[in-house]
């Protein structure tokens, strides 16, 4: 496995221009764009660090390079393996350098109170980042990067436009109103359940991509 | 047997496998056939890249299901349209490589790389197709495997980039105990390198032949219609209809030789075999 993770990084470090774009965009439009800029750069860090795990499935199916990776000692569930664990990782430091970007830039452009208000919401940005990844994982192993990308972005737009037009058409959801209550009256309330989904989606959808990738052709 | 395949069989539509073969130890035995005979799924078969409907596949001894990790280091393997990511270049792989080969030799691997005058910093997707077929066959020998599994390794490729895939082939088969099976469409690169051949077709092996007896002992008759009548036809494999008369293929042409001196013989070569045992007309 350790093979494969050193193959993910060397892509990684290919596309080292990509992140540093992404970081320095980061850093300038924080602490010299608007407020409302610098309150989603966590957010904003750990997608953009994300996608580029989609990425990683473009650049081993390119040439039909995922048949020769199929053939090597590690094995088609060590593959999935790698995938998950690199792209855990990988999200992860997204996410840490994000948190520690608005860390910095509350301490330099607000207060440490406005921060300590803004806390709960931190990890959150990471583990919806997992909870889509383990979303999508298992159809990109299944139906290849482009279209398993495709097929992920639907179901969310899909999703997100259902909720935005049961909100516009003033229906409440009694689920998300009780969740918005408990947010209110403690915010960090709302993290053990989100990390226990997460924690699920993704050991959940790690077995599926292993049964997934044990029956595919090549 | 380093590979044996027995009655293996995987259907596509329009398409059926049914393959028996062997690729016995200090060997190098070619797997040739016309395009869309079945190679590269035999290939992929071995690979484990696709699952046959029904057959049994042995790999150094063992069904295909029991292969190891271990088992799989000692495989080194090219496939025709695929290789390690485009984006990565020769630095990035001997990384990679040296993690996933217990016996890789980054060291050798790199001064193969630079006698063959590869670029180590350049990502593979600005490789010519000849850099990218040397780079290949170089990946799978650099970790000491035991048998080489190459389809198609020469393809596309001049005469000069061929023959020094060839040499490297050769070179590695000197300590005596490695073996390859290959696939290919040019016959000269296998007449001077393989122990035996087998030719697939639609599917099915049709011929198995130690190469020294195709080349020595096969034999093309041009005759006559009358000629063709008045033959001893018992040696002869296949006939094709001709302007002149058949063109007829025999495994005995000594036979021939001393018993119709008279009749044109031509030379048996790899391609005119394929040619005339998927073309020709049994008898």
């Amino acid at each position: 496995m350790t093979g494969l993770l050193i193959k993910d990084w060397m892509l990684l470090k290919r596309q080292g221009r990509y992140f540093m774009i992404v970081l320095a965009l980061a850093c300038i439009l924080s602490f010299m764009g608007s407020e409302s800029f610098s309150s989603f750069v966590t957010s904003y860090l750990t997608f953009m660090i994300s996608m580029f795990n989609f990425s990683l499935f473009s650049y081993d199916e390119f040439d039909n390079g995922m048949a020769f990776l199929m053939t090597l000692p590690s094995g088609r569930s060590d593959y999935v393996k790698a995938r998950y664990t690199f792209s855990i990782l990988l999200t992860s430091c997204g996410w840490l350098v994000g948190t520690l970007l608005r860390m910095g830039l509350y301490l330099v452009r607000f207060s440490v109170a406005e921060y300590i208000e803004i806390l709960p919401s931190e990890p959150m940005y990471l583990l919806i980042c997992l909870i889509y990844m383990g979303l999508a994982f298992p159809a990109l192993i299944k139906y290849g990067a482009e279209k398993g990308r495709n097929i992920a972005f639907t179901v969310l737009a899909i999703f997100a436009i259902g909720i935005f037009m049961i909100a516009k058409a003033g229906f409440e959801i009694p689920f998300l109103k009780w969740i918005d209550r408990l947010a209110e009256t403690n915010p960090f309330i709302l993290l053990p359940p989100l990390a226990a989904v997460s924690v699920l989606i993704m050991t959940v959808s790690y077995a599926l991509s292993v049964r997934i990738i044990a029956k595919k052709e090549f | 047997m380093l590979i044996r395949l027995e009655h293996v069989e995987k259907q596509y539509s329009g398409f059926h496998l049914d393959c028996s073969m062997e690729v016995p130890e200090g060997c190098v035995t070619a797997l040739i056939g016309p395009n869309g005979a079945g190679k590269s799924t035999t290939f992929k078969v071995i690979l484990g890249l696709v699952f046959p409907d029904s057959g049994r596949i042995e790999l150094f001894g063992k069904p295909i299901e029991q292969i190891t990790e271990e088992d799989r280091e000692q495989l080194g393997i090219v496939l025709s349209d695929s290789c390690f990511s485009r984006y990565l270049n020769i630095e990035d792989l001997v990384s990679v490589l040296s993690h996933m080969y217990r016996h890789f030799d980054g060291k050798d691997f790199l001064e193969r790389c630079q006698h063959f005058g590869l670029p180590m910093g350049k990502p593979l997707k600005d490789f010519s197709s000849g850099m990218i077929a040397k780079l290949k066959v170089l990946i799978a020998m650099s970790h000491e495997s035991k048998l080489l599994i190459l389809d198609e390794p020469t393809a596309g490729l001049d005469v000069l980039a061929r023959e020094e895939i060839l040499d490297m082939l050769r070179e590695y088969m000197i300590p005596g105990d490695r073996s390859i099976l290959i696939s290919s469409h040019i016959s000269s690169d296998l007449e001077g390198l393989c122990d035996d051949v087998w030719l697939i077709d639609s599917g099915k092996i049709v011929m198995h032949e130690e190469t020294d007896a195709l080349l020595g002992e096969y034999g093309l008759l041009k005759v006559t219609e009358e000629q063709y009548e008045a033959l001893d036809k018992s040696h002869i494999l296949r006939k094709k209809k001709e302007s002149f008369g058949y063109s007829l293929l025999t495994d005995q042409k000594q036979f021939y030789q001393e018993n119709a001196p008279e009749l044109a013989m031509e030379k048996g070569s790899i391609d005119e075999t394929i040619t005339m045992m998927i073309r020709g007309e049994k008898i």
